[in-house]
């Protein structure tokens, strides 16, 4: 079955799927790994659990360890168990009987012969129908490999997709998606000289979150804010993705990322486009990725501004939670000379008619003070304020923060008279809080997007134009981070809200971080 | 004003609406409400759920439910008693529930509104619950047991409801009281959506039988049903959950587009008949004695050519179902599946998440009664 051609099931009407995917395999590059065990097979278990997989499913893990299926069947046992809480044993041994593994090389073109006599013959066997969904969960120094094998064995279908003759084929790609603008875009070619774009998608997780959607929620479901969203109201914007763990084992890949790869290509620029999109005509894929490339293609940060709009921090020793934790330098596997950065401040405008002259301050960075995700969007203040000077003095300008993590929900800031003989003004906080409206425990982000992947929507994953577009910025600054002397690193402590420049960089306008 | 009763931090007075916000606010102050920032607790409310115990033991459980709601749903609650030895012709008492939510402990706290009316002046509630109802809020009403469907107490508690929630396990007078159900949304004075929490216990099963229309191998095969058989249980003592076999017949039919023609009692069920086109499709409905309440399997019989069988079976435990299409006697496929069992509080909790008309439990009722009075 295509993707196209969907015959509707009329007992679905009403459930929580009113589509569920596929019969399908899923190949998972990378089953020995890290992330397989953390999030894809709770994952996908997860969704068996909660009878959202198809009836006939199968997952095959190829990569180079010496294992076979009872192997990878006990190794994924171990992780469900680590990674699941109640984890249900008659649906475990369901689940793990569609669990097969492959093992190979991954440039080695027996492998993916292999592979596909494996995937005929779990076709014939669990009726999975064809349909194939590819996820590169290795290190992004294996995708080229993966992808040509994968072409050469003839595994990707790419004339057949989208003509409605054939079963689908899908292929989900990780981040990092490339290191800057050259390598994003000799990544997309070698993709799409085997897959057509439609059977792409790339992840960031970040975007199946449901508070990441509950920006578009909040901004296009309701009337009053979309009148006062643009550069006439708001006085300017921040974005804040603060940390307080420290590399956590992952040196050898943070090393060549850094913060500015590592949180501010992917996640920070999506919560910035989805902060200032204009509304798409409908919500599907294309509409709203068409929005969020044009605010990319907006975004300015000029190149000889960068030393003065951009803020690089490495943290020191210092305490977290009231315990010590050292500096990164003297972290496993980091090099004690490193200028990695781990901590970026950044001033950026978005030259289009909505938001011209408004700043957007992003910042992000390891081992600050606490864990939290929020974008504030600061309202001027009143063009004339009508009460004493005195009265007033408490009074701060309207902000509408949207946390992300932790304590989901919005928060608006307004002044009110304060009881009293005497007119007193001062600022309260009005708070929605998801876990208190609404009582659910969201699902994980890769639950959600595996399920759309499977589905074949991709309006959480990012497109090609989106990708590069993301990178053409980056790469401007890091190219002009490497013609400048780096900072002295060190330069704040673990536990403090980033190097005093970050400070500056704001300040400079007027303005002040927010205190989270 | 008379006593609280016991275990209830509130004032008991007379029916006045402005008294009862007041006190509300006062039981916010309370030093065990302030949040850890000095500020009284936040409240949060997304409905008025307005709830009838027709004794104290349903008062006891509704409260209970409630108080396992206080982190999904936020809302005022006002609960109806209907208590013959009530002191008072109608008094009422409010209480508050705080609980902390989230890393800042900011106290989330819900305010619930007893009213205890002595069955004569039972009439006269719904003119006392109308002020007290939220602003712009829906109004949920929610009746345990068997509501008194064709009654004028109902229809005056449900005329500003947007949503009516019953749970069809506790109906006593089963195929009557479906029938009034299914009626009860037909007239025209009426506009209010339906809820049943026995209709929720069935999502798994709906989802598990969903599934054999996934596969289009399948699908194909099951346009030439001859039969479906439900086997319901029923323990010792207990009673068999008949309303919920019905409600999965008439499901199966409105939405496969089947007519339903009539219904035999028998000793131990029913025997469906429903036309698609000219094709009759049987739906037995089993009891077995001994066995725990409520459907313990579905089977799809195809009997012509090839017969193929296509099954869902409870397992001995309460949380596990086997899938299984068998080609005769040879299984095709098996599959265990998880089975949940909702407690009150979930299954409550889902149906006030639901906003809209739930049109396919509205349309199985129909169906279901239908199959009653055909």
């Amino acid at each position: 079955m295509t993707e196209a051609v969907t015959v509707a099931n009329p007992l679905r009407v009403g459930l929580r799927l009113e589509r569920t995917p596929d019969p399908c395999i899923f190949v998972l590059f990378g089953a020995t790994g890290d992330l397989t065990r953390r999030k894809l097979i709770p994952a996908l278990y997860q969704l068996s659990h909660q009878r959202l997989l198809p009836a006939n499913f199968a997952v095959v893990g190829f990569a180079r360890r010496d294992w076979d299926d009872e192997a990878f069947r006990r190794h994924m046992k171990e992780a469900v168990d680590e990674f699941v809480p109640n984890v249900h044993p008659g649906v475990w041994e369901s689940f793990a009987q569609c669990l097969y593994f492959n093992r190979s090389e991954f440039q080695d073109p027996e492998g993916y012969a292999n592979l596909a006599k494996l995937l005929a013959k779990i076709d014939r066997e669990r009726g999975t129908g064809g349909n194939r969904l590819y996820y590169l969960a290795t290190s992004p120094e294996a995708y080229p490999d993966i992808i040509r094998n994968l072409g050469e064995a003839n595994l990707s279908h790419r004339e057949g997709y989208g003509t409605h003759r054939g079963p689908w084929t899908r292929i989900v790609v990780e981040k990092p998606f490339g290191h800057d603008l050259a390598t994003a875009q000799r990544l997309n070619r070698i993709i799409s000289a085997v897959f057509r774009e439609r059977q792409v998608f790339r992840i960031d997780h970040y975007l199946g979150k449901e508070t990441v959607q509950n920006i578009l929620a909040l901004r296009f479901a309701n009337l009053i804010f979309e009148p006062i969203w643009n550069s006439q109201y708001v006085d300017h914007v921040q974005i804040t993705v603060a940390e307080s763990v420290g590399v956590e084992g992952r040196a050898g890949y943070y090393e060549e990322a850094g913060a500015i790869r590592d949180m501010v290509q992917n996640h920070m620029l999506q919560l910035l486009t989805l902060t200032a999109m204009e509304p798409p005509t409908t919500f599907e894929a294309d509409p709203v990725r068409d929005e969020k490339v044009k605010v990319l293609r907006s975004v300015h940060l000029p190149t000889d501004k960068v030393g003065e709009w951009t803020v690089r921090g490495q943290y020191g020793p210092g305490w977290i939670n009231g315990q010590p934790v050292p500096a990164y330098r003297q972290e496993p596997g980091v090099d004690p000379s490193s200028d990695t950065g781990t901590y970026v401040a950044l001033k950026l405008l978005i030259e289009n008619w909505r938001w011209a002259g408004t700043p957007f301050y992003l910042r992000t960075g390891k081992r600050l003070p606490k864990r939290i995700t929020e974008i504030a969007i600061t309202f001027k203040k009143v063009p004339h304020l009508l009460f004493a000077r005195d009265a007033a003095a408490a009074l701060e300008p309207n902000v509408l923060a949207l946390r992300i993590q932790p304590d989901e929900g919005i928060s608006l800031r307004f002044g009110s008279k304060v009881p009293g003989q005497h007119m007193r003004i001062r600022s309260v906080n009005m708070d929605f809080l998801y876990g208190i409206a609404f009582g659910t425990t969201p699902g994980d982000a890769y639950e959600r997007l595996l399920l759309d992947a499977m589905l074949g929507d991709p309006t959480l994953f990012t497109r090609r134009d989106e990708v590069e577009q993301a990178w053409a910025l980056i790469t401007c600054i890091t190219e002009a981070w490497q013609k400048q002397k780096p900072p002295p690193f060190p330069n704040y402590s673990a536990g403090e809200w980033g190097p005093e420049a970050a400070d500056e960089l704001i300040g400079r306008d007027g303005r002040a971080w927010r205190r989270l | 004003m008379t006593a609280p009763p016991a275990g209830h931090e509130s004032w008991a007075h007379e029916v006045d609406v402005s008294r009862i916000e007041a006190d509300l606010v006062k039981l916010l102050r309370r030093p065990e409400n302030l949040s850890p920032n000095g500020q009284p607790g936040m409240r949060t409310a997304v409905l008025t759920l307005v709830a009838f115990a027709a004794d104290r033991p349903t008062l006891d459980r509704v409260e209970q439910t409630l108080a396992a709601l206080v982190d999904h749903h936020p809302s005022r609650t006002i609960v109806v008693l209907a208590n013959p030895t009530a002191p008072a012709q109608i008094d009422a008492w409010v209480q508050v529930s705080c609980r902390p939510m989230g890393s800042s402990g900011i106290n989330a706290c819900v305010d619930e509104i007893v009213i205890e009316a002595q069955p004569s002046a039972l009439r006269r509630v719904p003119n006392v619950v109308t002020p007290l109802l939220l602003a712009d809020l829906p109004v949920v009403v929610w009746w345990p047991g068997e509501p008194p469907l064709r009654e004028p107490l109902l229809a005056d508690l449900i005329e500003p409801a947007t949503r009516l929630v019953v749970d069809t396990l506790g109906f006593v007078h089963v195929e009557r009281s479906l029938i009034n159900l299914s009626n009860l949304r037909h007239r025209p004075t009426v506009r209010i959506d339906l809820g049943d929490l026995n209709w929720d216990r069935l999502l798994p099963w709906r989802e598990l039988i969903a599934q054999f229309w996934d596969v289009p191998a399948w699908r194909s095969r099951l346009r030439a049903l001859d039969r479906v058989e439900i086997d319901l249980g029923k323990p010792a003592g207990g009673r068999s959950n008949r309303a919920q076999a019905l409600l999965l017949a008439g499901w199966l039919a409105a939405q496969l587009g089947w007519r339903p023609a009539g219904m035999t009692r028998l000793h131990d069920g029913y025997r469906l008949r429903a036309m698609r086109g000219r094709r009759e499709i049987t739906v037995r409905v089993t009891i077995h004695m001994g066995q725990p309440s409520g459907i313990r399997a579905v089977r799809f019989v195809v009997e012509s050519r090839s017969p193929l069988r296509f099954g869902v079976h409870a397992g001995g435990d309460a949380e596990t179902a086997f899938m299984r299409v068998e080609a005769g006697d040879e299984p095709m496929y098996e599959r265990t599946a998880r089975l949940e069992t909702f407690d009150e509080p979930a299954l409550l909790a889902r149906e006030l998440d639901t906003t809209t008309a739930d049109q396919v439990f509205e349309d199985a009722l129909s169906a279901a009664a239908a199959f009653l009075t055909a």
